[in-house]
């Protein structure tokens, strides 16, 4: 009886196991939750603004986006201290891990945003948008934003494929062929002219939405598109069209009168609005130590900021440098460069260039992007001197003992003096600028001058001469001298000087080489640094500067011009070819 | 003192449990005899009385005396014969026959399934028991299966670090570019090793083979280790008192770079890189000021040769008809090598390792036919150390690393004053570290609990029993954070000192749980149906398993449930076939995807047993199925595609000053058919024994491993958005296994003595690689663990060598840096990714294990080896070593067989087959020397055995790495923890 009882309970018990809910296959389907869905994002107008606003994300808009280098370290104006960076040495390509963030990176972002605005645009009539404004916004956003990542595209790799819809792998043709470059220029400027033409931004952008798009965005980056068309590496006939398109969208800008230089060019950089900035990436306000950590994922810009910017003096790692080859762009007091020191001796003799005492009787943009020995930047006077060969002596704060700073200068442009040191200083916003004014100036000088000559203009529109000039009067520096921009080709000398100069290390100088198609000129060259020894007699000190020590034969080959597709892409898809030389 | 004291105290009380029962009245001396089934005397019998620890030993003439009292029950549990039990009546001298099993003596295996008999599987096991795992193991059980269970191949990398328990297992090699791990079972529940006392283990057993894994589904590809822990028996009773006591030591600590080595190097960097000289070497020849120019031995100063080691556990069981338990505790401490040696004052932190386990196995007969187990495994540990990181472990290796290569120069360690010494650049001072920072103490804590019941149905059926059971362990870790600050000075020239940092003693604690929590619940259950009938057998089998895993922060659970069904025939007890179906789904993939099915046959004939010739056994065996695994590395739930809401860094800000604008953004497409990797298994294998004394088993294996996981590499990045990976990888995995075993007795003297080898290579059939432009880019073709690099060719050594050399994408050469080879020099001359080439394997071709034992009288000597060969590592020398100082380009002291040095370069650290050596090594695990009191002399003073013993772990290694290093465990005393070798003293007493 005993054992039936038992027996009886043990089966009820593997009953109760088998049968209750205890054992149950439906416990498989459990998944997490899932708050965002396809569906939900085109049916719900919150998260579709935030589906939206996330793509201005992928364009490159951080100084740190490369860890430990800048877009400057690519041509000649930076130099990390060990140099042998593979964009220097000839050693890039495809696949290459150290480039990878300026090549696969951009490849990759590009096109992961370039699908977001194609998807948007293609579904956008579905979303429930509050008012017509929003959704003409949205869909200006969306064609501007795919513009600008196509230039980004473009402007490394010349043809890319061209992709205006959402692929979906399992349907569509995944093995596509590079599209012209022409074709895609054209495409850009559709996009940009239906913007402007169906006023679908806005002109003038409100405080709370400083950082989007607006119509003269739109036209800034349709003068830089068309600018960058008519250049040689893609106008190779030199189509004079091309030209005075380029000249034309450049004025366009001018004309809105929406936009003036900001008088304060030193300062121009830390404004969250002003009258120069035409689009920005708003950041968050940082202090010096706190770096750019702030709106980053990763601690690139941290490390950037506080340790390779600052020299030893200021308790960094000088990590990062500005070359020789850089600092001899800045013009004398007279407007001369230093090569024509005795033509400016004839002008002025007070204002022209001493080699002896290199850094006075300079354009005053030398002192407002660049830390030199003597200057003078929160409160201290810089130290870049060494002992003169023979004497005893330490080498100056900032040249370094540890970290020694090979080159005797550092970035000034992105550190206002209000930060003190590494450790420690107020705070301040370092936006990142897409487009100012004085961009647009230059575009419009040097399209203009290719299409008349320097002292030609579009109708209407002032003379190539006047707004170099205006740019140049606005840090004081003197008009171009005639004796050297006469004609169109000494004047487009002058411009690319131009170009290096207002624009430095504002990742500019490297693409518009490339696109000049003058890299082997600029670029396949002797990279200098200067050592400043220190020699006393006596009590006398004197300051003795070498400016002429080389320091690496940096390599470009004429292939460089375009940028390698990375190998991976290139495996991927047979019609997919490579530009020639990788 | 304190332990012995209290090891006293508790034998003591033993001693007075033992008197109770020896104190029971109306004891009998009773006088027996034990036979054979012929009716011939046996010697050497053992017979003891049930639930008590009295025994007796049969003499020539197979008589024995024992003292009992009336209805005690006679026990003969002698291996190869059956039980005989036999009640004690007044007055009689009992006579008992032993028969003797019909079979060859056989091996009973607890596996998966359930007991079975070796003898009638297809399958290839290896196992190992009781007396193999204590006397290979001084801390832990892992010890114990290097070298020891043929197919396992465990890197103890890290594993015999202290405190840092990191064994990783393979079985047979690898098969899969994703986790090759075995799964891990305690007791039918999925466990982890570090949590149990090896005391506890009654058998550890490695599956290796589809028939034996199928029951395991999607997660027996890999193989399985099984750990069964020790259950009572009414046949024998006792206590048992192990304590063990020792001292470990390093195996190897880097030698460090005195100050003028050391500026001697660094300055040679400097100017190899371009700078200029900053040390003057020639003043720390000790003629200088030691504050100014200080060189520190840290090495001598801060690690000790010995680390004291105790262990003591407790075991007790027994049990009669009604009930029968099992329970353990153990404790065990260590202490870090981390030592004063220096005598400085204060509160020296040494590291330290305390751990507590307790086990307590109950099996109760509730009536004839319904038995319920109850087991439950707890673990406290607590590791702590100076509070020098963020985690008690890994503080050891940052202490160490800190040790060995803090420069010799960088600091006094006091100042003249008797301040601690520092620089702006180094503010970390190690007496600052090992009196004034604090500790870190970390606490794991593990609770394990099955119940089960097994039902006897035979009044339903003859043969037919049903068991179910429920079982649960939760795991946490937390902390304990005890933190100061010191302050360093730096002595100026004129005597003035600068200060660093801030002397704060408030002794701030902090506490609270580290991620690590996580509940693992199981249940499931079984129908069992045997029957016999002239000498045929038939077992079937069914069983239901559901678990549930939470996990911290991570969501939902991870569920499995399965059902299997297995079928075993055996006719005439020599020709076994096996048939196991599988039924196992998890949560983690598509609807319509979530189940899978799994399968197994096999089949075993026994062509020859018990033969008088020189081929006393021989059997073939045979097995096939198919299995799975599904620990492939990817995501979960890959089947759908997912939307993230913006972390910050990937959404935007519009404002001025900006306001954070949230960004939704999609992430990859899902892989709608992802599934587990399918892994076809054949296992071929012979088994013989020569003169009943030497034995040998062959295995052929073969794995054919699909749906790999590889990367979705062919969708191009300009459809803008990343495809979760596919399954679509495909692994080859070969090799043989064996097995030799010789045992014989000579007089007095027993010596056995053994080995295993498993030869295995992989071979990766697709991954779906790119279409790369070189061939010697493709992984396919290789194994798994080929290691790609550079392949160099020698070091330029003039500048003519440097004409036309290439660049690389990580530096240009100079003299004193290799030569890398340039495999596409026709289409480039920069040495890049496309140049790399396989150099070599890193997992062990050749795996291998020696085990020896004897002996005579009370003596007993054991003997462990394993080593494995073919197979390669990777080892570069740090800059600042003494290796380095003596060996770096420096033609002016005739050294040019190793690159120059660098701080800033990488340009000489890739991986390239110049730093690749060969690895082959054979390693003394485990040595044991024992002694046993004869029973005559104990059995006086009411004890069942003494013994006692000398250990060693880990004693020697013969290979022939750079820098002495340890193929398996490279960083170990350079810039980790360093492995340990032990010598132990120990005692065992039974009841």
């Amino acid at each position: 009886m005993k054992t039936i009882k038992y027996t009886i309970i043990a089966l009820s018990i593997m009953l109760v196991f088998t049968r209750c809910e205890l054992f149950d296959p439906a416990m498989l389907n459990q998944q997490p939750p899932m708050d965002i869905t396809e569906e939900k994002i085109f049916s719900d107008y919150n998260l579709f603004k935030q589906y939206s606003d996330q793509a201005y994300s992928y364009i490159p808009g951080h100084l740190a986006r490369m860890w430990s280098v800048m877009v400057p370290n690519f041509g000649d104006e930076m130099r990390t201290m060990t140099g042998g960076y593979p964009f220097n040495t000839g050693g890039w390509n495809g696949s290459n891990a150290l480039v990878a963030p300026e090549i696969a990176t951009i490849w990759t972002n590009s096109y992961a945003g370039i699908r977001k605005c194609n998807q948007i645009l293609e579904r956008i009539d579905q979303v429930p948008i509050p008012t017509t404004a929003l959704k003409n916004r949205h869909i200006g956003e969306a064609l501007f934003i795919r513009a600008f990542l196509y230039h980004e595209l473009t402007k490394r790799w010349g043809d890319v494929p061209y992709i205006d819809y959402t692929q979906n792998p399992q349907v569509d043709d995944i093995d596509i062929a590079r599209t012209p470059y022409d074709t895609i220029v054209a495409r850009q400027v559709a996009d940009l002219d239906r913007i402007s033409a169906e006023n679908l931004l806005l002109v003038d952008l409100p405080d709370q939405d400083n950082g989007r798009a607006s119509i003269g965005a739109a036209r800034a980056l349709k003068s830089r598109i068309l600018l960058y068309a008519a250049r040689p590496l893609h106008n190779p006939t030199n189509d004079i069209k091309k030209w005075e398109a380029a000249a034309n969208a450049a004025f366009e800008v001018i004309n809105m009168n929406k936009y003036a230089l900001y008088s304060d060019y030193k300062n121009l950089f830390f404004q969250t609005t002003c009258s120069e900035i035409i689009m920005n990436r708003p950041r968050k306000s940082f202090n010096s130590e706190g770096g750019h950590n702030d709106f980053l994922t990763s601690s690139g810009g941290k490390s950037l900021w506080a340790r390779f910017f600052a020299s030893e003096g200021f308790g960094g790692w000088q990590g990062l440098a500005v070359t020789q080859n850089c600092v001899d762009r800045f013009e004398d007091a007279n407007g001369f460069p230093l090569a024509d020191s005795l033509l400016s001796r004839s002008v002025d003799p007070t204002k022209a260039y001493n080699s002896k005492d290199p850094y006075t009787n300079r354009d005053p943009r030398f002192k407002a992007s660049i830390l030199y020995n003597g200057r003078t930047f929160a409160n201290r006077t810089l130290d870049y001197t060494i002992p003169y060969p023979g004497q005893a002596g330490v080498n100056g704060a900032d040249r370094g003992v540890k970290l020694v700073n090979l080159f005797s200068y550092n970035l000034a442009k992105y550190w206002p003096e209000s930060m003190a040191g590494r450790w420690s200083g107020t705070s301040t916003y370092l936006n990142y600028i897409f487009f100012r004014y004085g961009e647009i100036l230059l575009n419009y000088a040097e399209a203009q001058n290719e299409v008349g000559g320097p002292e030609s203009s579009v109708a209407g529109g002032p003379s190539v001469r006047q707004v170099l000039t205006e740019l140049r009067a606005r840090v004081g520096q003197p008009e171009i001298p005639v004796q050297i921009s006469g004609d169109k080709n000494t004047m487009r000398e002058r411009i690319w000087n131009e170009f290096a100069v207002e624009l430095c290390f504002e990742e500019h100088w490297w693409y518009d080489v490339l696109s000049w198609k003058a890299g082997e000129r600029f670029f396949n060259t002797m990279i200098y640094r200067t050592d400043v020894y220190k020699k006393i007699t006596g009590s006398n000190v004197t300051l003795i500067y070498n400016t002429k020590i080389p320091f690496e034969q940096a390599v470009f080959k004429p292939y460089m011009h375009l940028y390698p597709i990375p190998d991976n892409e290139i495996f991927k898809s047979k019609n997919l070819i490579n530009n020639p030389g990788w | 003192m304190k332990n012995i004291k209290f090891i006293s105290i508790i034998l003591i009380g033993l001693f007075c449990i033992v008197d109770m029962f020896a104190a029971a009245p109306k004891t009998v001396q009773v006088a027996g005899k034990v036979l054979d089934e012929k009716g011939n005397p046996l010697s050497g019998i053992t017979v003891s009385l049930q639930e008590k620890s009295i025994q007796a030993k049969t003499n020539a003439e197979g008589l024995f005396e024992i003292n009992a009292t009336n209805n005690d029950i006679l026990i003969i549990n002698e291996a190869g014969y059956f039980v005989v039990a036999e009640k004690v009546a007044n007055s009689l001298t009992p006579v008992l026959k032993l028969f003797k099993m019909k079979y060859k003596e056989d091996k009973i295996l607890n596996w998966g399934f359930g007991n079975t008999y070796e003898r009638a599987t297809s399958s290839s096991i290896s196992q190992i028991d009781e007396a193999t795992i204590t006397s290979n193991s001084v801390t832990s059980l892992e010890q114990a299966m290097n070298g020891t269970l043929s197919g396992l191949y465990s890197t103890k990398n890290g594993g015999e670090k202290f405190g840092v328990r990191n064994f990783n297992f393979l079985i047979r090699g690898m098969a899969t570019t994703a986790n090759s791990a075995p799964i891990i079972i305690i007791d039918n529940m999925e466990s982890a090793l570090d949590m149990i006392d090896f005391n506890e283990i009654a058998n550890v057993t490695v599956l290796k083979d589809a028939s034996a894994l199928a029951i395991y589904g999607m997660r027996g590809a890999n193989g399985a280790i099984l750990i069964s822990t020790k259950h009572g028996s009414e046949l024998t009773h006792g206590f048992e008192i192990n304590v063990s006591s020792g001292v470990q030591s390093a195996v190897k600590i880097a030698d460090r770079l005195n100050s003028a080595q050391y500026t001697t190097l660094y300055n040679e960097a400097l100017v190899n890189d371009g700078s200029a000289a900053i040390y003057d070497p020639i003043k720390y020849d000790g003629t200088q000021s030691a504050y100014l120019f200080p060189d520190n031995d840290l090495k001598q100063k801060f690690i000790s040769n010995v680390a004291p080691y105790q262990y003591y556990n407790l075991k007790a069981h027994g049990g009669n008809a009604i009930a029968q338990y099992f329970v353990s505790a153990a404790y065990l401490n260590q202490n870090g090598l981390f030592a004063n040696n220096a005598g400085y004052d204060g509160n020296f932190q040494n590291s330290r390792l305390d751990k507590f386990n307790f086990r307590s196995n109950v099996d109760v007969n509730i009536n004839k036919t319904l038995r319920c187990s109850i087991s439950i495994g707890a673990l406290i540990d607590q590791n702590s150390s100076a509070n020098y990181g963020s985690d008690a472990l890994t503080n050891n290796n940052s202490l160490l690393n800190y040790i060995v290569n803090q420069p010799a120069n960088a600091s006094p360690l006091l100042n003249e004053n008797g301040s601690l010494g520092g620089t702006a650049q180094y503010k970390v001072n190690p007496v600052g570290v090992f009196f004034k920072t604090g500790v870190r103490s970390d606490e794991r804590r593990m609770l394990n609990s099955k119940v089960s019941a097994t039902q006897d149905l035979s009044f339903l059926l003859k043969g037919l029993s049903a068991e179910v059971f429920y079982g649960f362990e939760t795991y946490n870790k937390q902390y304990l954070t005890i933190s100061n600050q010191y302050a360093v000075f730096k002595q100026n020239t004129d005597n003035t000192y600068t200060q660093f940092g801030i002397d704060d003693t408030k002794l701030l604690r902090s506490s609270g749980l580290i991620g690590d929590f996580s509940k693992y619940t199981q249940w499931g259950g079984r129908l069992d149906y045997k029957k016999q009938w002239n000498n045929n057998t038939l077992k079937l089998l069914y069983m239901f398993n559901q678990s549930i895993e939470s996990v911290a922060g991570d969501t939902p659970d991870y569920v499995y449930l399965g059902q299997s069904v297995r079928g075993e025939f055996g006719f005439q007890n020599k020709l076994f076939v096996d048939a196991t179906v599988t039924n196992q789904g998890s949560n983690n993939y598509n609807k319509g995807k979530r189940m899978g099915w799994f399968y197994a046959a096999g089949a075993s004939y026994i062509i020859t047993e018990n033969s008088q010739n020189a081929l006393s056994y021989l059997k073939t065996r045979a097995n096939y199925g198919l299995l799975g695994n599904d620990q492939t590395g990817g995501s979960r739930f890959a089947y759908r595609q997912t939307w993230s809401y913006g972390a910050s860094g990937s959404g935007y800000a519009f404002g001025s000053p900006n306001a954070w604008a949230g960004g939704t953004f999609s992430n990859a497409l899902g892989n709608a058919g992802a599934t587990w990797e399918k892994s076809q298994k054949l296992n071929v294998g012979v088994d013989v024994e020569f003169f009943n004394k030497l034995s040998l088993s062959v295995d052929y294996f073969k794995e054919h491993r699909t749906d790999i996981l590889v990367p979705a590499s062919y969708f191009p990045s300009f459809m803008g958005i990343d495809m979760q990976p596919v399954n679509q990888g495909i692994v080859d995995n070969n090799g043989i296994e064996l097995i030799a075993n010789y045992k014989t007795t000579i007089g007095k003297l027993q010596v056995n003595v053994g080995g295993n080898m498993t030869y295995a290579v992989n071979k990766i059939i697709d991954l779906k690689e790119l279409d790369f432009q070189y061939p010697w880019q493709f992984r396919k073709g290789n194994s798994i663990d080929t290691r790609f690099g550079y392949e160099t060719n020698g070091i330029y050594a003039t500048s003519a060598d440097l004409t036309n050399a290439p660049v690389s994408s990580f530096g240009i050469p100079t003299i004193g840096d290799l030569n890398y080879v340039n495999q596409n020099a026709a289409d480039d001359n920069v040495i890049d990714d496309r140049d790399k080439i396989a150099l070599g394997n890193s997992l062990p071709r050749i795996i291998f294990g020696f085990n020896a034992g004897i002996k005579y009288g009370g003596f007993d000597l054991n003997a462990q080896l394993e080593g494995a060969s073919k197979f390669s590592v990777l080892v570069i020398p740090s800059t600042f070593s003494t290796f380095t100082y003596s060996n770096r380009w420096n033609p002016a002291l005739g050294q040019t067989n190793f690159p120059r040095v660098s701080i800033a370069s990488d340009y000489n650290t890739q991986t390239s087959n110049f730093w690749q050596q060969d690895a082959n090594f054979l390693s003394v695990s485990a040595l044991e020397l024992g002694y046993t009191i004869p029973t005559s002399i104990i059995q006086k003073i009411k004890l069942n055995q003494v013994r006692f013993y000398l250990k060693g772990n880990n004693l020697y290694t013969f290979s022939n790495i750079r820098e002495g290093r340890d193929s398996e465990a490279l960083s170990a005393g350079f810039s980790q923890y360093p492995l340990l070798k032990s010598f132990v003293a120990g005692l065992s007493v039974k009841f």
